[in-house]
């Protein structure tokens, strides 16, 4: 028989005697894409968020430097013509801005490998 | 294909090369995950965890080191917080009571291996962690400190004393059945 040394060594070196599912790359796989999609939800989430928060800080300054703009709902039209248009076509232009933003340190994160 | 290239893939989003990465790397995963994690469902679900972490921080993988040894790395020490967690054999080696059983025939090379396997389950974790990253996946000294973060006289103590322990338990209880013989 073999020195006792000789065989702890040989035993350690033996694979242990599990397999995993045939299905255990699917569940990762499908994992990720889950994980993926819910923090892209939330990230559309805050982004509309911050959107809101953006109107409404707008919407508060003007109120309060040029009292009377939005005195009634009418107002809004009246007023400051074109500050709804306005205010969405900001939203947007953040909304796409932070769309890039994560896509562009994505490409950048890549080229650098 | 090589590391970049695959770390690339992924990153880009692609599932076949999540695949490849999976299929890469899964024995060294197994590997720090059974010598922790007795049950196979909790084995299971920690091989998963352990992927879909890799992958989630594979940004910030920055090629200091080999991807295996990066690997291990969240592999151990998603192993060890699962084992803390659990309270699984967190004691010293001296401390362990090791349970051979009544009649155990070591005459034979293949009983002995069996006994040998039986005595290097009941471990404690931290030193069946580093047996298994310095024999298993053959890792070096240096390499298995950037793995668990013990400095290098600890890697080497363990895997000394842990031999040698082994070696104690073997021969005595050898002497014993040759004395019952």
């Amino acid at each position: 028989m073999k020195k006792i040394e000789e065989l702890i060594d040989e035993v350690l070196k033996i694979e242990p005697d599990f397999q995993l599912r045939k299905d255990f790359k699917d569940r990762v796989v499908s994992a990720i894409n889950r994980q993926e999609k819910a923090s892209q939800r939330k990230l559309y989430l805050w982004m509309a968020l911050g959107t809101l928060v953006i109107f409404g800080f707008g919407y508060g300054t003007i109120a309060y430097f040029l009292p009377g703009t939005f005195e009634s709902l009418n107002g809004l039209n009246d007023g400051v013509s074109g500050i709804i248009p306005l205010a969405v076509v900001i939203g947007i232009l953040i909304t796409l801005v932070q769309y890039l933003d994560k896509r562009l340190v994505k490409n950048k994160i890549l080229m650098n490998i | 294909m090589d590391e970049k290239q695959l770390v690339r893939q992924v990153l880009s989003g692609s599932d076949s090369a999540i695949r490849l990465l999976i299929s890469k790397y899964e024995r060294l995963v197994i590997h720090m995950v059974t010598r922790v994690v007795s049950d196979n469902m909790d084995r299971e679900e920690l091989c998963q965890d352990v992927f879909v972490k890799v992958i989630n921080k594979l940004d910030g993988f920055n090629f200091d080191s080999k991807l295996s040894t990066w690997i291990a790395t969240i592999a151990y020490r998603m192993a060890v917080n699962f084992a803390k967690k659990k309270k699984l054999n967190q004691v010293d080696l001296d401390e362990v009571e090791f349970k051979v059983g009544e009649h155990f025939e070591v005459t034979e090379e293949e009983d002995m291996k069996k006994f040998i396997h039986k005595l290097v389950d009941q471990l404690p974790t931290n030193y069946k962690s580093v047996l298994t990253l310095f024999y298993l996946d053959g890792f070096s000294y240096p390499e298995i400190v950037e793995i668990t973060g013990m400095p290098e006289g600890t890697v080497k103590n363990y895997i000394h004393r842990a031999r040698l322990k082994l070696k104690k338990i073997v021969e005595e209880y050898a002497r014993k059945e040759v004395a019952l013989i």
